[in-house]
């Protein structure tokens, strides 16, 4: 049994739970958290979310179906239409990334993106095959694991990415097979003799490749569709590995069924998909310790619950391990991670309209691809490095060149809100410390937005060197003054003096190196 | 704990796996010394043409044209809109830069380079052509990373120090090279934007804690500083370097070789530049309908050689040409067929080019054979391991000992001189000679022989790949006298197909194409 957390449910507590599995937690959220305690605030982030709204057209103007703040989905694509493939697809980032700035208190978005980076794709698929796609992701980022594995291997998306429409009986293909066995399921273990990588063999890949053959994403449907005569109708026989199974002939479009749920059989699925669990949510060393205490637990909840996920995430939450000192504070932000948690926090008011706003999210998504992280454009079937790549995992985020963008990236906002709404005006400090506490004492104002923006309590010279960036050496009581005259009497130059001073405090909190972890 | 010893022990505690326990900065210290001549700054540039260039829309091989025309009916070039290069080879029209520098002796091509046991899929094969690994072992350093970590072992730890305070290789773009991954750390600074970087806020200096959040925190606080540090040489160099030239091309990959000229001029001296041209991945609109000679590939090649000539000719006017070195690659070639939707899909070698003042000219390696019956998976097999090419350079051009190219890279490395005494222009060309070789029977059934003569002493490798350039087997090293020799091939147990057998003998690479019938 994972050990569930028993100490104190403090504000930096619930803060880690909501920065881990949410993006860039608000004060107002983190509160919830902590009077819910524990237990609810979990119940909470794991329960079905709201639906949300379909992508709509932000820019593109030539479709006679739909117009501008109308949605695309589902609706025929006429091809010769030029730039309609663009047009349409652009707006899922936005989408995306409007999920995750929007659903505060649900995990649903980190779960989505982490089975997006499981099941990696990157690929020109087109906008609806990629709205199916990341529909499937977020329909099941809580479901059952075997059974979105299943869906996963006639997603359209995924046929055209690893080659299953190529892969027929005459000619298989083994990319989507070899995958599948590598890095969807069972992983790859230690090579144990020529072909033999422990927990599978070629043999197998090239069984299973047989086995999956005859399937096409071609059709109008949301899923693909089976054509007898690709599909390798012999039967084929599996390694000792899977403990020499045949899998039978003639099972035709039920095959591939047969197939997931041979694999399922075996309790190294279990294993390895709560490590790549563990990293996503917790941490990337696993070693002897963790592999006992929380990974043998986890798959065994897994395994107990037939692949349901929900108990093993909840079990993985609700950890003595999850809250370790050393744990909090521990991940590197990847760079959606880090927009959120400069947006969110202190409550940057995004547009209204929503073409407006899907407008922001699409400038954003292209400050995100400099730093490597490109939705929908994953590096490698493996997924983004920072979630495999030893020894050093979450750093690969980081470099010169990502780090100047990430630097920059304060900068653009009052350039980027403005250019897309004239109404919003990115940052907006005066307005944000209103909902503060004691937003009159410099003291009490720095101390609470430190418990928002940064995972552990900071050092009094951090204290000091933030307050410097307000006051330049003067006492205090300035600050007082100076915040109380606006509030008297609250005229447009005196807001903008404050706006100024509020400025520096935030843009020397962004930058220091504490606030790249979460 | 203090910060210093504290990443002392990080790193000794990050790496057992890769090292078996040992302690890296302890066992680096131990190594021999530095290769790296301190006197030289000789500077080496690449550029990854990513996504796998078409070699044989780039050099097009005239004695195979007929059969590639029949083989590619959708992308290829009219004979007549070619750029004429030599005897037996033309460049794609977009070339005339190439073109140019090939003229004034500023250019060698190495045909049919490849790694053996060809994977075909682009992530694994940019992994492998940057780690140099063998197929079907995973490397996590570099090939220039492992270079560079022999020389300055401690790597990052004591890095920039004031003997070195310029990074010692830089990647012009988003992301650092993995071809400069070292065991620590890669060597690369990656620069986005020469105006802006550096500048970054450590805050309040403090002890890091002995822990996850302290380990990475101390990791955070070292990358913020060293990029600092580095980046102060970077922007004195871009402001007191210069660039003659105005013929770059306004693309990006010609102002950042533009940036590069700066840097070199303002007296960086950072040994490597990484740069990348990505697009090369034409399945489709490679060409346009109906106009061979325009589409995707045609920019993409105009933009390269508008801008390598730019940059050589900024060289030369700067003064610098016999301190650089250029260098093209791509993952793999593309297929000999093309495909109806105006492109070509992933095959196997193909043609890489080095550029600078310094090179001995010319073409190495034969045209690839282009059979009047090409299969539908065939690529240009690999007569050249791009290994040999990237130690000859790392031995002409950095002073590697042979021996020491080995090490790095692999056990089966082969010299091709890529480097002349910085010839003078029109001097003479050397083309290789072409080894004297010959299969028979082919098509053949059972078994088939390979016939060669030698004019001296020498040692030769063989092996064979089947059509996608997959090793089915290698038929071994050995030694020849001089004299004319016969070399068994068994071929009974083979499907019928097409196969590559390829001959290395001392300088010289070549591949044959062998067709195995059922009868």
């Amino acid at each position: 049994m994972l050990e569930k957390f028993n100490g104190e449910w403090t504000f930096q507590r619930a803060a880690h739970l909501l920065r881990r599995t949410t993006y860039g937690p608000r004060k107002r959220t983190i509160q919830e958290a902590l009077n819910l305690g524990l237990d609810a605030s979990i119940d909470k982030l794991l329960s079905e979310p709201d639906p949300v709204s379909l992508p709509v057209y932000i820019d593109f103007e030539d479709d006679p179906q739909a117009t501008i703040g109308q949605s695309w989905v589902n609706l025929p694509l006429d091809e010769n239409i030029q730039g309609i493939f663009f047009g349409r697809g652009k707006t899922l980032y936005s989408w995306f990334y409007d999920n995750c700035h929007k659903e505060e208190f649900n995990i649903v978005n980190k779960l989505s993106l982490f089975w997006h980076n499981h099941f990696a794709i990157s690929d020109d698929i087109g906008p609806q095959m990629s709205w199916d796609y990341l529909n499937l992701l977020r329909d099941y980022s809580l479901g059952n694991f075997r059974a979105l594995t299943k869906k996963m291997t006639i997603n359209k998306a995924m046929l055209v990415f690893l080659n299953g429409n190529e892969n027929i009986e005459e000619e298989p293909n083994e990319n989507y097979a070899r995958e599948l066995l590598e890095l969807f399921t069972i992983g790859r273990g230690p090579l144990a003799g020529e072909g033999d990588y422990t927990n599978y063999t070629e043999q197998d890949i090239a069984a299973m490749a047989r086995a999956l053959t005859g399937w096409s994403p071609w059709n109008d449907q949301t899923e693909g569709h089976y054509r007898t005569w690709a599909h390798d109708k012999t039967e084929k026989q599996l390694s000792h590995r899977f403990n020499n199974r045949v899998i039978e002939a003639g099972q035709e479009e039920e095959e591939y069924v047969n197939v997931i749920d041979i694999i399922f059989e075996k309790d190294e699925v279990a294993r390895h998909i709560s490590r790549r669990l563990f990293i996503w949510f917790v941490n990337s060393d696993i070693n002897d310790e963790v592999e006992q205490e929380v990974i043998a637990p986890m798959a065994q909840l897994i395994i107990d619950n037939d692949y349901e996920m929900k108990p093993a995430i909840k079990a993985l939450l609700s950890s003595s391990y999850f809250f370790g000192d050393d744990i909090i504070g521990c991940m590197i932000k990847n760079p959606l991670d880090y927009l959120m948690s400069l947006t969110n926090p202190v409550q940057v008011r995004v547009s209204q309209n929503i073409v407006y706003n899907y407008r922001a999210w699409l400038l954003w998504h292209w400050t995100l691809e400099k730093m490597g992280f490109s939705l929908m454009q994953l590096p490698s079937v493996a997924g983004w490095k920072a979630y495999y790549q030893e020894p050093g995992f979450y750093r690969d985020w980081i470099n010169s060149a990502s780090l100047a963008v990430r630097k920059k990236m304060f900068a653009s906002f009052h350039y980027l809100y403005v250019e897309t709404d004239p109404a919003t005006t990115g940052f907006d400090f005066v307005s944000y410390i209103e909902t503060l506490d004691y937003p009159l004492d410099i003291n009490s104002l720095i101390t609470e937005v430190c418990e928002v923006l940064f995972p552990k309590k900071l050092s009094q010279e951090h204290i000091d060197l933030f307050k410097n960036s307000v006051l330049e050496g003067l006492p205090d009581f300035e600050w007082t003054v100076e915040y109380d005259a606006y509030l008297q009497d609250p005229t447009y130059d005196k807001r903008q003096a404050i706006e100024s001073k509020l400025s520096n405090l935030f843009e020397t909190m962004f930058s220091i190196p504490e606030f790249q972890l979460s | 704990m203090k910060r210093r010893s504290f990443l002392r022990n990080t790193t000794a505690f990050a790496l057992p796996t890769l090292l078996g326990g040992m302690q890296v900065t302890a066992s680096a210290a131990q190594r021999m010394a530095a290769l790296i001549n301190e006197e030289s700054d000789r500077v080496l540039v690449l550029i990854d043409l990513n996504g796998g260039n078409d070699g044989l829309n780039t050099f097009v091989p005239l004695d195979g044209y007929d059969n590639l025309a029949n083989a590619r009916p959708h992308v290829m070039i009219p004979q007549s809109k070619l750029i004429s290069l030599t005897d037996t080879i033309s460049l794609h029209p977009e070339l005339q830069g190439i073109k140019n520098l090939y003229d004034n002796a500023n250019l060698k091509v190495i045909q049919g380079v490849g790694y053996p046991n060809q994977n075909r899929s682009h992530f694994r094969s940019a992994d492998i052509w940057n780690s140099a690994s063998d197929t079907d072992v995973f490397k996590p350093t570099g090939w220039l990373g492992r270079y560079l970590d022999d020389n300055f072992p401690g790597f990052p730890e004591d890095y920039p120090n004031s003997d070195y305070r310029h990074p010692f290789a830089i990647t012009m773009g988003k992301s650092i090279s993995g071809t400069c991954q070292g065991e620590e750390s890669n060597f690369s600074l990656a620069i986005l934007n020469s105006n802006d970087i550096g500048g970054l806020s450590t805050g309040i200096e403090t002890e890091f804690t002995d822990d996850y959040y302290g380990k990475e925190l101390a990791f955070l606080v070292d990358t913020f500083k060293k990029t600092n540090a580095y980046a102060e040489p970077v922007i004195e160099a871009v402001e007191n370097g210069n660039s003659l030239s105005n013929a770059y091309p306004e693309t990006a990959l010609g102002h950042q070789l533009q940036v590069v000229a700066r840097m070199i001029s303002g007296g960086l001296k950072t040994k490597i530049y990484v740069l990348k041209l990505g697009g090369f991945d034409t399945h489709a609109d490679q060409v346009v309908d109906g106009d061979t000679t325009q589409g995707e590939h045609a920019e993409l090649l105009s933009n390269l050689s508008q801008s390598i000539e730019a940059f050589q000719n900024d060289l030369k006017a700067l003064g610098l040409e016999k301190r650089v070195l250029g260098m093209t690659f791509s993952e793999f070639g593309r297929k000999i067929i093309s495909n109806a939707g105006l492109g070509t899909d992933h095959g196997t070698a193909a043609p890489m080019m080095i550029f600078g003042d310094c090179v001995i000219p010319g073409i190495t390696g034969a045209n690839p054979e282009i059979a009047d019956q090409v299969d539908i998976d065939e690529g240009v097999p690999m007569q050249y391991d791009f290994r040999s090419v990237y130690g000859s350079v790392l031995m002409d051009w950095f002073k590697v000992p042979e021996e020491k190219v080995k090490t790095l890279l692999t056990p089966d490395f082969q010299y091709i001189p890529i480097l002349g005494e910085c010839l003078i222009p029109n001097s003479t060309r050397e083309i290789d000679r072409q080894l004297r070789l010959t299969a028979k029977p082919n098509p053949f059934s059972n078994n088939l022989i390979i016939e060669l003569t030698l004019t001296e002493k020498a040692s030769i490798k063989m092996d064979l790949s089947d059509v996608q350039g997959k090793l089915i087997r290698n038929i071994g090293g050995r030694t020849l006298q001089a004299g004319t020799h016969e070399v068994n091939i068994e071929g009974h147990d083979l499907a019928a197909g097409i196969y590559f057998v390829r001959i290395q003998i001392g300088n010289e690479s070549k591949a044959i194409r062998l067709v195995k019938s059922n009868h």
